[in-house]
């Protein structure tokens, strides 16, 4: 299987205790990759991932482009490929649960997308959370914010999902079928996280544990 | 985040070495470029912003903005009438008028109003989506923060500081004419004909052209301001003072640029 997502020997731009020593990692197309690792780490890979950090050393190939050495126009149409969720999920306040899936969807250009409300309305469909569609952020539990945040990233059919400890505060058992969902939504997805999620690796196909001793490949049964 | 960190960088620069009209270039380019680029799908949703900017810095303020211009007019004539007249100079009081008010006094008070109001909130919304989060989410999303945050903002801000300024220019004047009435020492024809000989097209021109630079100028100083915040609560208080201080600075370098073209013309 074809790399959709490759790190060479990465260092962060800025020196950093946690990440000396040179990061690798290939994903494949069509796999689930899930890396647990410090909160630290967590948050450097997920924007270095997205070219959002920059990098002393290595290289890092998103959808065959490397996104660190891109212009930043090619960078926002490389972005448009994917789908993205960060940690704070930081959906726009002043906007309803549904337009924080349309509007980011129309600026960067809808691709993909002939009509952004009725697939945003869709991806809600879909997520279980479309009672809430016309509530604004701060009116919804923690739980339905995140699902709506993961449906934010969903939108578009994007190529490869980049998480970041994605639907923390969610259930178990719900937890699941979103994860069941994405899984349908999105069939290549990387996902990092310092917490411990077991219905997440039961959709995995790839556990790495990332800690002082290195990157480690873990059995996802043994984990969960 | 990218993007953010093109415009701290810049910010950075121009606090560090002085280089703040290379920033306000580059700036300036930046959202033109976003603007040329803008996705026709998003133009129903930068329309709804534009209005809404609009609708906060002019239509929101167009009582404080008329009161305080009638005040200025009424001022200024309180204060020139009594000397004008003893000079026997009475018909430079239209010209006084359109001299200190309608082409000094309006551009820079309208503007001054429009970064109290506009240019701290402003500020102040764009440091609250760094702390949250949701600038770093969009530029995630690939949404050019540019044409989301800024762009909207400075074409709105720019637009309503030249309406203001007009709204301004011309209570100013009537400011003048209530205040000569209420004195009784001259006529209000021959008040009108002094402003008429006193006032031409260039400065309705001069007064356009004010207000869409300073609008535009603190639009972007706050925006600016807001984008470098660092992403924490208490940077909100800091990037609304920052931003104050460079609209301050952007007011006083386009009066000044205004005076330099007229000594030049």
């Amino acid at each position: 299987m074809s790399a959709i997502l490759a790190l060479t020997d990465v260092l962060p731009s800025k020196p950093n205790a946690e990440w000396a020593d040179p990061f690798t990692l290939n994903v494949p197309k069509g796999t689930w990759t899930v890396v647990r690792t410090t909160p630290e780490r967590s948050h450097l890979l997920a924007r270095i991932l997205i070219g959002a950090k920059e990098t002393a050393s290595g290289e890092v190939v998103v959808l065959g482009r490397p996104i660190g050495k891109v212009s930043r126009t090619e960078r926002r149409l490389l972005l448009s490929d994917l789908g993205v969720l960060l940690d704070p999920a930081g959906l726009l306040s002043n906007l309803s649960l549904i337009d924080n899936l349309i509007v980011p969807a129309v600026f960067r250009g809808s691709k993909g997308i002939s009509l952004p409300r009725e697939h945003a309305e869709d991806v809600f469909q879909e997520l279980g959370i479309a009672e809430y569609a016309n509530r604004r952020p701060a009116d919804v539990p923690e739980d339905v914010r995140q699902i709506g945040a993961l449906g934010r990233a969903l939108v578009g059919n994007p190529r490869l999902l980049v998480l970041e400890n994605p639907i923390a505060s969610v259930r178990s058992r719900a937890a699941e079928d979103v994860w069941r969902i994405c899984r349908a939504l999105a069939p290549t997805a990387i996902i990092t996280s310092f917490r411990r999620d077991e219905m997440l690796y039961n959709v995995a196909d790839d556990l790495y544990l990332w800690d002082s001793a290195g990157l480690r490949r873990a059995a996802v049964e043994a984990s969960a | 985040m990218f993007v953010v960190d093109i415009v701290g960088g810049l910010g950075r620069r121009a606090r560090n070495a002085g280089t703040a009209g290379v920033v306000a270039i580059r700036l300036s380019g930046a959202v033109l470029r976003a603007g040329v680029s803008l996705p026709r799908a998003a133009l129903g949703q930068w329309w709804g912003a534009f209005a809404r900017q609009i609708q906060f810095t002019a239509w929101d303020a167009l009582t404080l903005v008329s009161v305080l211009a009638l005040l200025c007019g009424a001022i200024i004539i309180g204060e020139a009438n009594a000397q004008a007249v003893r000079l026997g100079l009475a018909d430079t009081i239209g010209r006084i008028v359109v001299a200190a008010g309608v082409r000094e006094i309006a551009p820079a008070l309208t503007a001054l109003i429009v970064a109290g109001r506009t240019g701290t909130a402003i500020a102040a919304e764009l440091a609250s989506a760094r702390a949250l989060g949701e600038a770093d989410a969009l530029d995630a999303l690939g949404v050019d923060i540019i044409q989301y945050y800024v762009l909207p903002r400075v074409a709105g801000v720019a637009v309503a500081a030249m309406a203001l300024t007009l709204v301004f220019d011309a209570a100013t004047l009537v400011g003048g004419l209530i205040t000569v009435q209420a004195l009784q020492q001259m006529s209000m024809t021959a008040y009108l004909d002094s402003v008429r000989l006193a006032l031409s097209v260039s400065d309705v021109y001069e007064a356009i052209g004010r207000g869409l630079l300073n609008g535009a100028g603190i639009a972007m100083a706050s925006c600016v301001s807001g984008l470098i915040a660092r992403r924490t609560a208490t940077e909100v208080p800091r990037a609304v003072s920052r931003a104050m201080m460079w609209s301050s600075v952007v007011v006083i370098g386009v009066s000044a640029l205004g005076i330099m073209l007229r000594v030049l013309a």
